[in-house]
């Protein structure tokens, strides 16, 4: 699970220099990071403290303080549910119940993060995403996909991509607000990106 | 809004009474001056702030300005607010008693109130906090959250994560003192738990503080769990016998047995900090391995036999070497781990009884010398530990302070942390490499030939004397001969640059400060290096801030009492190869497992069979002991009234926590006494007291004490009255750089040679050991030939496979397996790996040992810690002044056993 060369080179000279000191970078680098693992291994972590002077224990720590950053694999396509008021009252909790059920997974809250035994996915709950006007919502690898009712749970198992929110961009932890860069919002576009993002938020 | 200076001091109302505090005050300490304790969970004055349980909220109040109407006091925290002038703390107002309850109500949600089977119940501010601010009863009715207990976080300590009240005092402790992170908390809100990464076990040596420190039973000693409640224990104060920094504890026994060692605040010492040696290893006393009773050899060897019997076989035996030889014949090797009384009895025994001047405490000494500043009128350590933490900069040379003076290390970290620049010289990396702001990492034994490039440094950019004029450092440049840096640096291996930056830091600094490894102090080249350290101190200005360390937990006070070679006496590595000639007949050997600590494990058992008689007083039965005529069963540190002297010359008293009675144990002092008496000499002591009086009227260090003894904090004394500053000419050391390094030989090899500086032909002749084996440069060609000599550096870890830490199980499972430390480039050439088992070969035979492969050593250098492994390193090394070449080999895995010609592992 090693950092790539271009992950190393990346959080010295880009990440390092941004901030006034050197723990500051911790955050991107585990975020750029799991972009290239998928997930934070020990040993990660103590590649990353080498890098940014920092115990392990405290690179770990702060990783495990974020529900975000996963310490184990997770699935190929990570679905979130969310389970706040407003996508509660709209039946969240049916679309989490019959998402688990259709993947062969015990349904039910209390679980945490459950995965598919092919790897292919990975379902949790939630809390509030930020965009209650298409409750039932559901992320998936960090795009919005909504509303999403227990009913709509196959189609939206069978192309995900149906449910999509559009002008809800996903947000790269890695390129800061400065440089979005997700599909179809060009990097350099930010002035787009923000007037758009704000135009969406109806709530 | 003026220009006036800050008031000196602000005055706050405390509960209605005025104080006067320095600015700055938090107001708990504010309130602390004033009598008036504010219940806290996270604070801590040692630690940094956090503000994390919220029990200290205070009602505070600030003045308004003037003309404002006033303000309204509020609830604070006073662990966080800094006092302001005509603040009002009001600690028991109603609504902090309110808030206070609150805190101890939701404290205790989640706490498991398992008092009645908790370490803490007792002596637990969780639970005395609770009786005195706490709610009668909680509302809580639902399940308690349930989380990990009896979670070893290392063999020492364990958690009771169900306990912990999340003040993040340990978290702060490892982050901030020792600055090892390696503990912190996981998660957050109701899920956070204390954690490492990867729940890999703690491994810091100053970990066992955090028990003392957390305020509940969370954290919690494996070896004292479930042993016994705070009220059923005695106490004794005392001082840890375990290395010179002479730490102040409190006994806790039990059943007359120690069941725990707790620091005991000291803050011109330890602060109230101990390391995890001082804290753990102290089942030694209570051990059933312990000699019981004196041995005496007959014809079928050793045997129980009582009191009377082995000081008459005793007095026999050294009574017809002294009529066949005289006493010059007898040497007496130890006494570094005993108290000032046994040692000044032990001084004496020598000088009266034995009359030899063979007498050395330093174990593989080669020069007579002990005070390698006494050219320049001052004592070996001339300043208090404390003054670490004030210094603008600290030089170290050839010391491993991190193990070899522990508690100390954490003194300097706290000046790092102040400010001061740390310049760290050595053969490979430390844990103070990590603080450094300067590196001077130059080749094995070339110490003297880079303090005379730092010297030469400063010569050419002398420091500023306080009017701004250089300082005029002629007489230095003489002293040094007209060495050059550059030429300095070529035999140090150290770039000149380093060597020239460091000198300025050092020269730049306000109160630097030097200390040299206690090694350097009985090498070959001690007087030299002393010369060089001591004119360093005066180029700086700073004469007197120039410090040797020292071995043994009381090395200073073995020094004082007079532990050290006569007039003519030959130092204790000169008296073991003497023994070994079959010059030296008889070897008196107090308290020193001489197999396991002489550096040349064949020479020390070559002596101790040819010697006609060996004597030896011992806590166990240590190979040495047994291959001696007569053992004596002595008590140990923990056992023994007395005083102690630490490194920095700190006078200070020990009571004795275990009593022997019912044991056949004796103190040394009595053991010197009766001897003295059975060889009818008589030294005439039948207490403690009476030596300790005798002491100081003797020794001049205690002539200012006036015969009386210094309180529980000890008092700090000086052999020698310390110059004014400043005074005094720069002294010319005996030494000669060669106009070359010699070459490294050998095909392949990478290897230097170390830059070792020669002191002049007839000096060395004088202090050169004899008897010593093949010409180095012989050696180095021949070890070269295998493809792989390297030069080795040991010295002991903090921690290691001591007799007296194998007592200590869980301890010595925190003792890594004997390693070997390799650099990667040299690993690679070897074809060894890391973790594989390597053969390390020496001038006296080959030990296997586990590689460490890493950038530590530079290459062309090795490490092995000196006390790990069975046999020990000593078991192929040769008693030389040469740095000991190596050659390393990869063992096949058939070959795992082979271990080489070695003397038998620990007793
Ligand atoms: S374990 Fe003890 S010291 Fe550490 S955070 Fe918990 S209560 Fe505080
Ligand atoms: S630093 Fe030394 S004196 Fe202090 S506790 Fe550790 S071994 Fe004992
Ligand atoms: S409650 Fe579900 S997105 Fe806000
Ligand atoms: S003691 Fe003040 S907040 Fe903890």
């Amino acid at each position: 699970m090693a950092l790539s060369q271009a992950a190393r080179t990346r959080i010295v000279d880009e990440f390092i220099p941004r901030y006034p000191s050197k723990r500051a970078a911790l955050m991107p680098a585990l975020w750029l990071a799991q972009e290239e693992a998928g997930w934070l291994a020990n040993e990660t972590f103590e590649e990353i403290g080498e890098l940014l002077d920092l115990h392990v224990t405290d690179v770990a720590a702060v990783a495990s303080f974020y529900v975000m950053f996963h310490r184990r694999p997770v699935g190929e396509l990570l679905i979130e549910v969310c389970e706040n008021p407003s996508c509660y009252l709209a039946g969240s909790d049916a679309t989490h119940a019959r998402i688990c059920e259709r993947l062969g997974l015990p349904a039910g809250h209390g679980h945490g993060m459950q995965s598919t035994a092919d790897g292919k996915y990975s379902v949790r709950p939630t809390e509030c995403l930020a965009a209650c006007d298409y409750a039932p919502v559901v992320q998936v690898n960090l795009r919005f996909h909504g509303p999403v009712r227990a009913d709509d749970v196959e189609a939206f198992l069978d192309d995900p991509a149906r449910f999509s929110i559009e002008g809800k961009p996903s947000f790269s932890m890695v390129a800061g607000p400065q440089a979005l860069a997700v599909d179809g919002w060009e990097a350099g576009a930010p002035e787009d990106a923000r007037s758009q993002g704000g135009s969406r938020a109806s709530g | 809004m003026t220009g006036a200076p800050p008031p000196a001091t602000v005055t706050v109302t405390v509960d209605g009474k005025d104080v006067a505090v320095p600015p700055g005050t938090l107001a708990v300490e504010a309130a602390r001056m004033a009598g008036v304790d504010v219940p806290v969970f996270c604070y801590h004055p040692k630690l940094s702030l956090a503000g994390a349980c919220r029990m200290c909220m205070c009602e505070i109040g600030m003045a308004s300005p003037p003309g404002q109407p006033p303000r309204p006091p509020g609830l604070m925290t006073a662990c966080t607010t800094r006092v302001s002038n005509g603040m009002t703390i009001n600690t028991e107002a109603p609504a902090a008693l309110k808030a206070r309850e609150g805190v101890i109500e939701f404290l205790l949600i989640n706490h498991p109130l398992d008092c009645p089977v908790c370490d803490a119940g007792g002596e637990c501010p969780l639970q005395d906090n609770s009786h005195a601010w706490g709610p009668k009863e909680g509302r809580f009715t639902e399940q308690k959250r349930l989380a990990r207990k009896g979670a070893a976080l290392s063999p020492l300590v364990v958690l009771d994560q169900e306990r912990c009240i999340a003040c993040y005092r340990c978290t702060r402790f490892m982050d901030e003192v020792p600055g090892e992170a390696e503990l912190a908390f996981f998660s957050r809100g109701f899920a956070s738990e204390l954690r490492t990464a990867g729940d890999a076990p703690m491994k810091s040596r100053f970990q066992g503080n955090i028990i003392d420190l957390c305020p509940c039973g969370a954290l919690t000693s494996e070896t004292y769990r479930f042993k016994a409640r705070p009220q059923d224990l005695d106490h004794a104060d005392s001082v840890c016998g375990l290395c010179p920094v002479g730490c102040n504890v409190i006994l806790d026994t039990r059943s007359n047995q120690v069941t725990r060692v707790r620091p005991r605040q000291n803050e011109a010492v330890n602060e109230i900090w101990v390391c995890d040696k001082g804290r753990f290893a102290h089942h030694w006393s209570s051990s059933p391995n312990r000699l019981s009773g004196p041995w005496v050899r007959g014809a079928d060897g050793l045997h129980p036999a009582t009191w009377r019997q082995a000081y008459q076989e005793a007095a026999r035996r050294l009574a017809a070497v002294k009529a066949a030889h005289g006493g010059g014949a007898i040497g007496v090797i130890g006494g570094r781990n005993l108290t000032n009384e046994d040692a000044h009895a032990l001084a004496r025994f020598a000088a009266e009884v034995l009359e030899t001047p063979h007498v050395d405490f330093r174990v593989g000494a080669q020069v007579a010398e002990a005070n390698p500043l006494s050219p320049f009128g001052l004592d070996a350590f001339n300043t208090g530990l404390d003054a670490a933490e004030k210094a603008g900069a600290i030089l170290l040379v050839g010391t491993d302070v991190h193990d070899e003076v522990p508690v100390q290390w954490l003194r300097i970290r706290k000046g790092v942390k102040a400010g001061a620049r740390l310049v760290v010289a050595g053969p490979r990396a430390t844990e103070a490499d990590r603080l450094a702001f300067h590196r001077l990492r130059h080749r094995p034994g070339s110490e003297l030939a880079l303090l005379v490039g730092i010297l030469a440094a400063l010569v050419e950019s002398p420091p500023l004397d306080a009017d701004g004029a250089p300082r005029d450092l002629s007489g230095l440049a003489a002293a040094i001969g007209g060495t050059g840096v550059d030429q300095a640096a070529v035999h140090a291996g150290v770039d000149a640059v380093t060597i020239r930056a460091a000198a300025a830091t050092l020269a730049g600094a306000r109160d630097p400060l030097v200390y040299v490894g206690a090694r350097l102090a009985i090498r070959h080249d001690a007087g030299a290096i002393g010369m060089a350290v001591g004119n360093l101190g005066r180029a700086l200005g700073y004469p007197a801030r120039v410090n040797f360390l020292v071995e043994g937990a009381n090395g200073r006070g073995a020094e004082w009492a007079g532990l050290v070679p006569g007039p003519g006496g030959l130092p204790a590595g000169h008296i073991i190869a003497k023994a070994a000639a079959g010059e030296i007949k008889a070897l008196y050997v107090v308290g020193e497992n001489l197999l396991e600590t002489h550096p040349d494990a064949a020479q020390a058992r070559e002596a101790l069979e040819r010697a006609e008689v060996v004597i030896v007083h011992e806590l166990f039965p240590t190979v040495t002991a047994q291959g001696a005529d007569v053992v004596f069963a002595a008590t140990g540190l923990m056992e023994k009234d007395g005083t102690t002297t630490s490194v920095e010359g700190r006078l200070q008293r020990i009571y004795a926590a275990v009593h022997p009675h019912g044991s056949d144990r004796v103190p040394d002092w009595r053991i010197l006494s009766d001897l003295a008496a059975a060889m009818g000499a008589g030294l005439g002591y039948s207490a403690a007291s009476e030596v300790t009086k005798d002491l100081l009227a003797d020794v001049p260090a205690y002539a200012s004490l006036e015969g009386k003894l210094p309180g529980s904090a000890g008092v700090l004394v000086r052999a020698v009255a310390v110059p004014a500053a400043g005074g005094g000419g720069f002294l010319t050391a005996p030494f000669h750089l060669p106009t070359a390094p010699r070459a490294a030989a050998g095909e392949g090899s990478t290897t230097t040679s170390p830059g070792r500086a020669r002191m002049p032909a007839d000096q060395r002749e004088r202090e050169a050991p004899p008897a010593v084996p093949p010409s180095p440069a012989a050696a180095l060609g021949a070890l070269a030939a295998g493809g792989g000599a390297l030069f080795l550096v040991a010295s002991p870890e903090i921690v290691g496979h001591e007799t007296i830490v194998a007592e200590t199980p869980e301890l010595l499972s925190t003792v890594p397996e004997a390693y070997v430390e390799v650099n990667r480039d040299d690993a690679a050439r070897l074809g060894i790996v890391a973790g594989g088992l390597v053969e390390v070969r020496g001038p006296a035979g080959a030990v296997t040992r586990v590689a460490r492969v890493n950038g530590r050593v530079p290459s062309g250098t090795c490490f092995a810690p000196e006390n790990l492994g069975s046999p020990r390193i000593n078991a192929i090394l040769r008693w030389s002044t040469e740095v000991p070449l190596v050659t390393l080999r990869p063992v096949v895995v058939e070959g795992a056993e082979a271990t080489g010609a070695a003397v038998a592992g620990a007793r």
